[in-house]
């Protein structure tokens, strides 16, 4: 199965997104685990995938890795179909539990991975696995978790793919490997133009390695966009009021979340024009801007897909001071 | 396991030198899917060796008796007049060994659906229950041919394996047939005989494989899988069982006969015989009865009519007294014993045609696997 060459994938320049979902849903037996997907994930982005459990992260990458079929609506990768066999030659996907098979040995691991990938690159693997020094004739399912992370990734970088989908894939590796591999992450990434679409808990690991960044709640897109962009766009305002509701001083803005802590209020908005000079307006950081959005629960009309304001009383919390 | 090389960047993209290349027989999915059944196809290969092992030595034990003690036209079932001799070194046989040929012909009749339990059917569940199945459909390969390897290589292995089997237990079955007293190996017609004798065995066999490996698919846990595959192959077994005379139609024999009701005067002397219906030895007899002039058939519950002095038969139904007067012919319809190659070749038909089945179906079901 080893090509002389890796094969060269035909990459129109800036045509396809890596990802791209329309309307996408799908409904497990009664409820919807996607409803309303406006996904679009240009190519060569390191895009984070974030929100609550259950919220759909792992249902998106299934069916851009084509083992889920869409109920309505359509995805399309690089142009292409999931299941199409060009598609899937370009992708890889790891998912949450990393199945791997339990009486393979490691090195037999990589040999499947190559035995069934034209583009394999062996190198890559076995720089992986070497690096966590995995002995290679250890079976897969004796090692540890972190070690069976490492064996998962090896087999999804070795692919070689264009779009790399992580699900939640450093969830239980020690600190030490985990910098050690999101470095090679990036490395790849870097390298071949790879794009990555990684979902993850830890929103303070996704700072600064990733350029573009989605929040799904409840199975519908809260905001999408790159990171730049969102930065741009968001601001925190500090200020003292005692009303009830929204401060009426806001109340033109897009408020994505406002908290109470006594006298004083804190919202998190996407400003229409300056801010009130008795607010205190900075520049928020990634994770405020994510953390804002996830503590607030979705508007309850449908299709919130649309990125951006989400105002009115539903944005409103109180915080109880500890 | 040197370090130096980890820092240096890949020095190229060309792949490695493939290793080993003369070892490289299987690949691909192949690879994969002997690598994933390795132990399974060591279990069984060892077993299948030890079965014939078995066979041979119980089957040349049985045959060296049988030679020695010049009992070759005798057995428990068939005793022409030459043998009233013998008979004691016939039933001599049947006690020394009667129990292992019990044991041995019971496992030989659970071979197969064995195989499509405890192989077959957590084949592919087991993909689902661990979720490796999604491994597999991430690669560059299709989920069809996937399958196929996946299907392929358990299926060749059984037909090379319960080929080997078909020989050894043919022999066997020949070996054994009429001398002992367990039910099903009386006859080449009776179920233990013909379920392990003959292509039926490689029948069989593929069929358990199919039935297991398309429920798994379907059901996608182990446990139950095993289950729904017990299961259904009984019903199959049994519906194959069915069509086993598909293509040999029964035939029929008469003969004259004339019947009377039971005399009221029950002193006379009653003699038995068989129906005067001259079907070959070792026939497979479907019914029996008798035919009235006006061609009306009355089945009778046996072939053993009790007659009077003067060889007329003594009707032992009441619907047969009510017809007396009118009846001519004694009937028989039957297989003959030259029939039972063609039976072993529809039962082992249909279990193909099935497994072909069975395999077309998993390739349309897995491409609506969501």
């Amino acid at each position: 199965m080893n090509h002389p060459e890796p094969a060269p994938h035909h990459r129109p320049a800036g045509q396809s997104p890596a990802l791209e979902t329309v309307g996408l849903g799908l409904k497990y037996r009664r409820s919807w685990a996607l409803r309303g997907c406006e996904f679009r994930l240009p190519a060569g982005r390191i895009s984070a995938l974030v929100g609550p459990n259950g919220a759909g992260k792992s249902t998106l990458m299934a069916v851009a890795a084509g083992l889920l079929a869409p109920t309505e609506g359509s995805v399309a990768v690089f142009g292409g179909g999931p299941r199409e066999p060009g598609t899937i030659r370009r992708t890889a996907y790891l998912r949450q539990d990393k199945p791997l098979y339990p009486r393979l040995t490691v090195a037999e691991a990589l040999r499947a991975g190559r035995e069934l990938n034209p583009g394999w690159s062996q190198e890559t693997a076995e720089r992986i696995v070497r690096h966590g020094g995995l002995p290679p004739d250890a079976r897969v399912g004796t090692l540890t978790a972190g070690q069976r992370t490492r064996v998962a990734l090896a087999l999804v970088l070795g692919k070689r793919p264009d779009l790399l989908m992580l699900d939640e894939p450093l969830a239980d590796v020690d600190p030490v490997a985990r910098q050690e591999l999101t470095g090679i992450l990036m490395a790849e990434a870097a390298e071949h133009g790879t794009t990555i679409l990684i979902s993850s808990h830890v929103l303070a690991e996704l700072n600064g390695v990733c350029d573009h960044v989605t929040v799904l709640q409840d199975g519908r897109i809260r905001v999408t966009g790159d990171v730049e962009d969102l930065l741009d766009s968001h601001r925190l305002a500090v200020g003292v009021d005692e009303g009830d509701g929204l401060p009426a001083d806001l109340a033109r803005h897009d408020i994505v979340e406002l908290r109470r802590t006594g006298r004083q209020a804190t919202a998190l908005l996407k400003p229409a024009g300056p801010v009130d000079p008795r607010w205190d307006v900075s520049r928020p950081g990634l994770e405020d801007i994510l953390i804002g959005y996830l503590r607030t629960p979705a508007p309850g009309a449908p299709a919130a897909s649309v990125p951006g304001p989400v105002a009115g009383p539903a944005a409103v919390r109180e915080v109880s001071a500890r | 396991m040197s370090t130096t090389d980890l820092a240096s960047p890949p020095p190229s993209l060309s792949p490695p030198p493939p290793p080993a290349a003369g070892r490289r027989i299987l690949r691909g999915t192949v690879w994969l899917s002997v690598r994933q059944e390795r132990t399974p196809l060591l279990v069984c290969g060892v077993v299948l060796l030890a079965v014939c092992a078995w066979l041979l030595f119980l089957g040349t034990r049985i045959g060296d008796y049988v030679d020695t003690q010049h009992i070759q036209n005798c057995n428990v079932v068939h005793f022409p007049a030459e043998c009233e001799q013998v008979t004691s070194r016939a039933i001599e046989l049947d006690t020394r060994w009667l129990t292992w040929v019990l044991i041995t012909g019971w496992f030989l009749v659970a071979l197969p659906p064995a195989l499509g339990l405890f192989v077959a059917a957590p084949l592919l569940a087991r993909e689902f229950e661990s979720g490796t199945y999604g491994l597999a459909w991430t690669q560059s390969v299709s989920r069809q041919r996937w399958l196929a390897a996946r299907l392929g290589v358990p299926l060749v292995a059984t037909l090379v394996g319960s080929c080997l089997l078909a020989v050894v237990s043919t022999w066997w079955v020949g070996q054994i047939q009429g001398r002992f007293a367990v039910p099903g190996y009386y006859h080449w017609f009776t179920w233990l005989s013909r379920a392990t004798s003959g292509p039926s065995v490689v029948g069989f066999s593929l069929l358990g494989v199919a039935l297991g490996a398309a429920v798994g698919l379907v059901v996608r846990r182990v446990v139950a899988s095993i289950v729904v595959t017990a299961a259904l192959t009984a019903v199959v077994r049994v519906a194959v069982d069915a069509s086993r005379y598909l293509l040999t139609p029964t035939r029929e024999a008469v003969a004259d006969i004339r019947m009377a009701a039971l005399p009221a005067d029950h002193q006379l002397v009653f003699s038995s015989s068989h129906l005067p219906t001259s079907t070959p030895i070792e026939s497979d007899i479907v019914e029996n009865g008798l035919l009235t002039s006006d061609g009306q058939r009355i089945p009778l519950p046996g072939d053993w009519l009790s007659r009077m002095p003067d060889g007329t038969g003594v009707c032992p139904t009441d619907e047969c007294s009510a017809h007396q007067d009118t009846i001519v012919q004694a009937y028989a319809t039957y297989h003959p014993p030259a029939a039972e190659w063609a039976m072993h070749w529809t039962q082992t038909g249909v279990c193909l045609a099935v497994t072909a089945l069975l395999v077309l179906f998993c390739a349309f079901w897995i491409r609506r696997v969501r």
